[in-house]
């Protein structure tokens, strides 16, 4: 067999294809060996003559700017690379002045992965740039060239982080790159990476005339792939050198995924627009060997804000070398779920499963901020991010050794692969950061405010207090009062104190979290709207729903213009609005609302995340109230069946949601089975939560409506008495949980048919359960009917005017639950 | 995909103001061209790279429109037309350096500048349209048969190329002229596609 007869075209017989086009002169009547001739000599290279005293060897690349050249030095024979501006109506004088600029600030660069500039030359009028001669490849192309396959991650990683290192040198040394793209490095045969042209470089002094001059154009230099948003929006000033944290993160996710974030084929107007307000896609979604921390990474330096990129690319470099090193990385959200399981994963600790179920659980608490030493936002000055930034990166970092040696430390131990839970890491690191005297008071904060937002997330109330009480005093004492450290230590506090009930307490931390966080960040800022959100839910608590609406429109609103529809603070502010409509008793509302959010917060949270379950319990808890009980039952048993896989019988979650399932038995009229439910539910979560919160006096007041219902009417009153004077405690006189134990309490004195003093009393707290339900509730509020019924039962029917028609008479209790008994203990991802 | 049709729509997509993409592939297409001729016409590089960036911009201006002026005739002759303009542009301009095209060369550029395109130019799109064909059989043929090839470019006698590649003379012989049939046919191809009224 011919080997070469698989070529393309065709075995036409020469001269017979149908054209009319004319190929005379070409040469195809030539003999064979003049045809080749032609051919050999229309392939020659152009020859390129000389330039100045240069003699030209090939064109290497053109660009914006001019043509790279391959040329010999006229005395040292040296091979050189020639720059050569391009002049013509294109070259302004602005053009040169840059270029002139160039020679002066690349020469001053010394650095092994910057290439060398020896010198300039103007020859015949245009200037010419004599630079070290690199052979090698573009570093796109070296990343997917095949001698065995694509580079690996790390090969690339390794590569890009030192070329992070170069663009670093140059910035530390006031020159900022502007036109970072992989033409503009190449990689050489022992994979060092070298930067060419720093042409665009704008220097950072501010009484730079010239600098200040060129920038004043608003004309667009550099290759828009690779541009900034702000380089792409003609803003100039705001070019620095967050701009080559972008045009890097550009390079390293081609490097990784083989292709840019938005495709460059598209027309110009459309790749501006992409790089204005489109979002890139993760690169692990387009390259399974990548992850979401390298997605992290990239999107990080990726964020169309500046203030949202790494403040330096020294502090890209470091992420990548964490990366590398299977440490925890900056950029990814600084949980402690995601920190542990770094940590976990890097000494394989023997965690087995029941403890990997609990790992979850932290990622439920408050992230606090060990790694997330955020910028000032306000700040452009490049150098003072930097020194902040490194700052930041110290007191991480001595976080992150204080928790590895932690985790070392409790490895031998644990030798026999025995269980390892989080609860005991915790109470080691709690008592280990006791014993230590020698911790900096910001790093001690930082160590305090994790542990105590991680004992949160457990559930552990006390412990959480006291770590966050420590860490928040630490921090003032480091930082200052007003500060976004104080202020996220505050807001793990006010979760707290509100899981426990003390509403006056959270309150008053939520509020000083909110001032500090709008007087240290820019308005809109998300931690001030999930500040506002956070109010918001303690306004309903307490039963101001206009203000708690209020509240939560103007944070959603912040939230979706900086983050977006679907971000999760979005998606749990919207949630908590739809229970604005619960609270006023608009329950199809609310239920429509929560249905149409419950895949989207799926989606965002993840099935197993406290927002999904908080999600589908507040839509079970209304469908429960709309009578729809089979559907309603099937949400609780899932989530109860979820709670205790992932959070343990004793967590309040799991006690909320089989309290919510027995009052559900108990709505349907299953009277014994709910009794047995709320009695167990009602001693752990005693036990757990304590008398006093809002969990356990729900649980009093279902339980104490059960057994008024089934002729027991003495404990039922002993119950309802704890409850009323727990709600008055917790919530106020007036408030409506308040008036649902009274009217409780009512009815069931009632009922026990007992002494007259038991009838006046009753009749005093019926009233005033009525007026706090008609200020509180809308006319036609089951309640208030139920309520009145209760007078009238008392009175006789003369007494009351304007009563309705008895209806079959219910518990009023039975749907006390749609007051805020079942209010979820918060926003834990706040 | 088959190139030659790809091909034919260039100077039809080109005239997109907002296809970049054909607008890159155009300035790829004939930047070496248009280079070439000017070296062709003596000029210096440098000056060749400042033509280039004159027709270019001008050819932006003129084909970037979805008008059709059929008086331009074949885009040969309107290139043609172009860049001679662009070169007697550069020379007239005030910081044009001296010397950049002697006043002889200028003046052949001026007196052909009659309509009829001249011999040098005819030379060198010719050669442009070879180049362009041989890039596609690069691109497209199987490698052995482009190595078998570009030996015999290189003047390695047939009966050698055949041992190399253990085959036959035969075998060698065809690979040749299947070569040189696809690339009458490309070259045929492209200046059909060139012909079309701009």
């Amino acid at each position: 067999m011919n080997r070469f007869d698989d070529s393309p075209g065709s075995d036409r017989p020469f001269g017979t294809q149908g054209s009319s086009a004319d190929l005379s002169g070409f040469g195809f009547d030539l003999p064979d060996e003049e045809w080749m001739r032609v051919v050999r000599s229309a392939e020659k290279r152009a020859e390129l003559g000389s330039i100045g005293s240069y003699e030209l060897i090939e064109e290497i690349s053109r660009g914006a700017q001019g043509i790279v050249y391959r040329a010999r030095q006229p005395n040292t024979r040296r091979e050189i690379a020639l720059k050569r501006l391009v002049a013509g109506s294109f070259a302004a004088p602005m053009v040169r002045a840059r270029f002139e600029r160039e020679v002066r600030i690349a020469s001053n660069l010394n650095h092994p992965n910057i290439v060398t500039v020896y010198g300039s030359e103007v020859h015949e009028g245009q200037p010419n740039l004599a630079m070290e001669w690199i052979d090698g490849v573009r570093v796109d192309r070296w990343a997917h060239r095949n001698p065995a396959g694509r580079r690996s991650v790390e090969e690339v990683l390794r590569v890009f982080a030192v070329i992070c290192d170069a663009v670093h040198h140059a910035h530390q040394r006031g020159v900022i790159h502007r036109d970072l793209k992989p033409s503009n490095i190449l990689v050489d045969a022992e994979d060092r990476p070298h930067i060419l042209d720093f042409g665009l470089a704008k220097i950072l002094e501010a009484d730079d005339v010239e600098a200040a001059h060129l920038t004043q154009t608003r004309d667009f230099v550099g290759t828009p792939a690779y541009a900034s948003p702000e380089q792409v929006r003609g803003r100039q000033t705001e070019v620095d050198v967050r701009s080559d944290v972008y045009a890097l993160g550009v390079i390293l996710f081609q490097m990784l995924t083989g292709r840019l974030p938005y495709p460059d084929d598209r027309n110009l107007a459309e790749l501006l627009q992409a790089i204005k307000d489109r979002e890139p896609p993760s690169p692990s979604s387009l390259d399974a060997r990548l992850d979401r921390e390298i997605d992290a990474i990239v999107l990080k330096a990726l964020s169309k804000e500046p203030a949202r990129r790494y403040a330096s690319v020294d502090g890209l470099a470091a992420d990548v070398r964490r990366y590398l090193a299977g440490e925890p990385v900056s950029a990814h959200p600084p949980t402690t779920t995601y920190y542990l399981r770094k940590m976990i994963a890097r000494h394989r600790l023997p965690f087995a499963l029941a403890s990997a179920a609990a790992i979850l659980v932290i990622g439920f608490s408050i992230a606090t901020t060990m790694l997330s030493y955020r910028l000032n936002e306000q700040r452009n000055a490049a150098v003072l991010a930097e020194s902040d930034e490194a700052k930041a990166r110290q007191v991480a970092e001595q976080v992150n050794a204080f928790l590895r040696n932690l985790l070392e430390a409790a490895e031998p131990d644990r030798a026999g692969g025995e269980e390892v839970t989080v609860r005991e890491v915790l109470d080691k690191a709690a008592s280990r950061v006791e014993e230590r005297d020698d911790l900096a008071p910001e790093v001690e904060a930082a160590i305090r405010g994790t542990i105590g937002a991680t004992y949160n997330g457990l559930g552990l109330l006390e412990p959480a207090e006291r770590h966050l009480q420590i860490a928040l005093k630490l921090a003032r004492e480091a930082h200052g009062d007003t500060h976004v450290e104080v202020a996220r230590h505050l807001r793990s506090l006010g979760n707290v104190y509100r899981v426990k009930g003390q509403h006056g307490e959270a309150g008053q931390v939520y509020e000083e979290a909110y001032s500090i966080f709008e007087t240290v960040l820019e308005p809109g800022h998300e931690d001030i709207a999930v500040a506002l959100a956070n109010l918001a839910v303690l306004a309903m608590e307490h039963h101001d729903l206009d203000t708690g609406e209020r509240q939560l429109r103007s944070a959603i609103d912040m939230l979706t213009r900086r983050l977006g529809d679907d971000h999760r603070q979005t998606l749990a502010a919207k949630l908590d609005l739809a229970l604005v409509y619960r609270e006023r008793g608009q329950l199809d509302e609310a239920a429509a609302r929560l249905r149409s959010l419950l895949p989207a917060v799926h989606e965002a949270f993840g099935p197993d995340h406290t927002r999904s379950f908080q999600a589908m319990n507040n839509l079970a808890v209304i469908l429960k109230n709309m009578k729809e009980y089979d559907e309603a039952q099937g949400y609780y048993e899932a989530l109860i069946e979820n709670a205790r896989r992932i959070y343990g019988d004793d967590h309040p979650h799991t006690i909320q949601f089989e309290a919510n399932l027995a009052s559900l038995l108990q709505a349907r009229g299953d009277l014994d089975e709910a009794e047995a439910a709320l009695r167990a539910v009602f001693a752990r979560a005693t036990e757990v939560l304590g008398d006093a919160s809002p969990t356990t006096l729900s649980i009093m007041n279902n339980l104490a409506g059960t057994l008024a219902s089934s002729d027991r009417s003495a404990e039922a009153i002993e119950l309802f008495r704890r409850s009323v004077e727990g709600s008055k405690a917790l919530y106020g006189d007036r408030h409506p949980v308040t008036a649902i134990a009274m009217g409780g309490l009512g009815h069931a004195l009632i009922e026990s048919g007992a002494e007259a003093s038991q009838y006046r009393e009753a009749e005093s707290l019926l009233k005033q359960a009525l007026a706090i339900f008609e200020t509180a509730l809308p006319a036609d509020h089951p309640f208030r009917r139920k309520t009145r019924e209760g007078l009238r039962t008392l009175y006789g029917p003369d007494h009351l005017n304007d009563v309705e028609a008895l209806t079959a008479l219910d518990s009023p209790l039975d749907d006390r639950a749609a007051l805020g008994g079942e209010q979820e203990e918060g926003s834990p991802d706040r | 995909m088959d190139s030659n049709t790809t091909r034919a729509s260039l100077l039809s997509r080109v005239r997109d103001p907002r296809d970049d993409a054909a607008w890159r592939e155009f300035e790829e297409t004939y930047r070496d061209l248009i280079v070439r001729y000017c070296r062709s016409r003596r000029l210096q590089t440098a000056d060749a790279e400042d033509v280039r960036q004159l027709v270019m911009f001008s050819l932006s201006k003129g084909l970037r429109s979805f008008e059709y002026r059929p008086e331009r005739g074949k885009f040969r002759h309107y290139l043609c037309r172009t860049i001679r303009n662009a070169i007697i542009q550069h020379s007239a301009r005030p910081n044009s350096p001296k010397g950049a095209l002697d006043t002889q060369e200028l003046a052949g550029v001026l007196a052909d500048d009659s309509g009829e395109t001249d011999a040098l130019w005819e030379r060198e799109w010719m050669d442009h349209h070879y180049r362009l064909a041989m890039k596609t059989i690069r691109d497209t043929f199987e490698p052995r048969s482009v190595e078998v090839f570009d030996r015999l470019l290189d003047g390695q006698p047939v009966d050698d190329v055949a041992r190399l590649y253990e085959t036959t003379t035969q075998a060698v012989h065809k690979v040749k002229q299947r070569i040189r049939n696809r690339m009458m046919e490309l070259v045929r191809e492209q200046i059909r596609e060139e012909d079309e009224p701009i």
